[in-house]
């Protein structure tokens, strides 16, 4: 079974429209979702417990439909947002009350040892901790119902570096059980790179690519040449360009480049810069 | 439900610290003017107090839309319902607290003899009616628009009764109708069905409207 499916998922607000969006995540796997602000990733996060309703299409969750009966299976799924949501006024201790009196599974032990490890202070009112704070206190929360699926948006954004590995190694700890999954936007593409399975581009609200990560690194190359070079390329080999007095990078289809041409492997903000930016 | 019931009781415990306070002092001085004789303190501070309480379910939806729980809170094993009647429930909780501590106060006034029993009914019920119809028709509008425009139909509401009454000269008025002109406390009765039925179908329009916002 797939933990998320959308199909022709859509959703419009004012003149931005989200979709159609087809996205499939396989259970076990880390799916990320990169782009730009407003490129629609907060607003898929938000499509997917149902927070939010979509114009068109569908998605479903761990096999259910998103939508107003997933009171069930919420049960198995964590959720972090990117301004986390938690009530000014309650304390990490306090929090994690309300949590364990929502989810059956909640789990005291692991809460506390997260809120010991991530050094979040239990006494102090939410609205009075830093960013990285509330961020780490939100997934903490998430992290202690032994969820099957984790929607995280933006899960490392504020956390120094030390921080952000510590999470991204809770993240890949937590999916060692092959029943767990995770869908998580980031704008720190280097932390997605060394944790997702999957990578899904989002620009505009149009889903430019969506592929295991191995295979985008397999199959694009980062060409350096000279501009006459890269103008005898076939366009279809050529995803993107950047041209400078100095030098001139194309991403190109290790496929469809010339053969002896000298490529050298692509990272994936190269791939998504030159993707949305790379002047063709 | 139990999650957004107790999340709401924490916000309640530590940002209304000052109402607990209030009521205290409320209830000292409704107990000392009715003793002393200055009757219209003693409905006005009750009726301030009720309103006040009324008003919990409205400053909780305020402080979730502003911290964004309101929206939070859907990703928890529960749905918009939950939410709305969480709401209803801590209003009726906090409103009845307070009803029952001036309800048991008039009572306690009857029986000393500072007040007729018929009064101290009659302001009982007031209070009921007061405290039921001000988060019934504010709560609505609230869940359908957000908290920011449901507050002004709320003032709007409060004035339009503070014009209609006013504090002094309503406790006047009210005394001066008399309970014995309601036979058989069929009029509180009715009024009491009304108003439970007016709370009732807030609620259900409350669910019915949150339903449907876009957050």
């Amino acid at each position: 079974m797939n933990a998320i499916e959308t199909h022709g998922l859509t959703k419009t607000y004012g003149d931005f429209t989200l979709g159609p969006l087809d996205l499939t995540l396989p259970s076990g796997c880390i799916m990320g979702l990169v782009g730009e602000n407003g490129a629609g990733k907060s607003t898929t996060i938000r499509l997917l417990p149902g927070m939010t309703r979509p114009d068109g299409g569908a998605a479903t969750v761990l096999g259910v439909p998103a939508g107003p009966d997933m009171r069930e299976v919420k049960q198995q799924v964590g959720v972090v947002l990117d301004d986390v949501g938690y009530p000014g006024s309650l304390t990490a201790t306090q929090m994690g009350k309300v949590l364990a009196a929502a989810y059956k599974n909640w789990d005291q032990a692991l809460f506390e040892k997260y809120l010991r490890d991530l050094s979040i202070p239990t006494d102090k009112k939410f609205s009075a901790l830093s960013r990285g704070n509330k961020m780490k206190l939100g997934i903490a929360g998430a992290l202690s119902h032994n969820a099957r699926l984790l929607i995280l948006d933006e899960p490392t954004g504020g956390l120094d570096p030390v921080v952000r590995d510590q999470v991204v190694d809770i993240l890949s700890e937590f999916t060692r059980d092959p029943s767990r999954s995770i869908l998580i936007s980031s704008h720190i593409v280097s932390d997605l790179e060394k944790l997702c399975d999957y990578i899904a581009f989002l620009h505009k609200g149009r889903l430019l690519l969506c592929q295991e990560k191995d295979r985008l690194l397999e199959e694009y190359g980062i060409l350096q040449c000279d501009r006459a070079f890269l103008d005898s390329l076939p366009p279809e080999a050529v995803l993107g360009r950047r041209l400078t007095p100095y030098s001139v990078e194309a991403l190109v289809r290790r496929d469809a480049a010339p053969a002896g041409a000298a490529l050298r492997p692509v990272t994936i903000e190269e791939l998504f810069v030159l993707l949305v930016k790379g002047d063709k | 439900m139990k999650a957004l019931f107790l999340a709401d009781l924490y916000q309640a415990k530590t940002s209304f610290k000052f109402y607990g306070v209030f009521i205290a002092v409320a209830a000292v001085i409704t107990v000392g003017s009715s003793v002393s004789g200055e009757g219209n303190l003693g409905l006005f501070f009750p009726i301030y107090s009720i309103l006040m309480a009324s008003m919990m379910g409205m400053s909780l939806l305020q402080l979730d839309e502003a911290s964004r729980w309101n929206l939070y809170a859907q990703a928890l094993p529960c749905d918009r319902r939950d939410q709305v009647s969480c709401k209803y429930v801590v209003t009726m909780l906090c409103f009845g607290l307070v009803w029952l501590l001036f309800t048991a106060i008039y009572a306690v006034l009857a029986l000393l003899g500072y007040m007729a029993w018929v009064q101290a009914l009659f302001q009982s019920v007031l209070l009921l009616v007061m405290g039921l119809i001000a988060p019934a028709i504010s709560l609505p509008p609230m869940f359908r628009w957000g908290s920011a425009k449901g507050r002004i139909i709320y003032i709007a509401m409060i004035v339009v009764l503070a014009a209609g009454l006013g504090a002094g000269a309503g406790a006047a008025a009210l005394n001066e109708l008399g309970v014995p002109a309601l036979p058989g406390g069929i009029w509180i009765a009715l009024g009491l069905l009304l108003i439970a039925a007016l709370y009732a179908g807030s609620w259900a329009l409350s669910v019915r409207w949150y339903e449907k916002r876009e957050l």
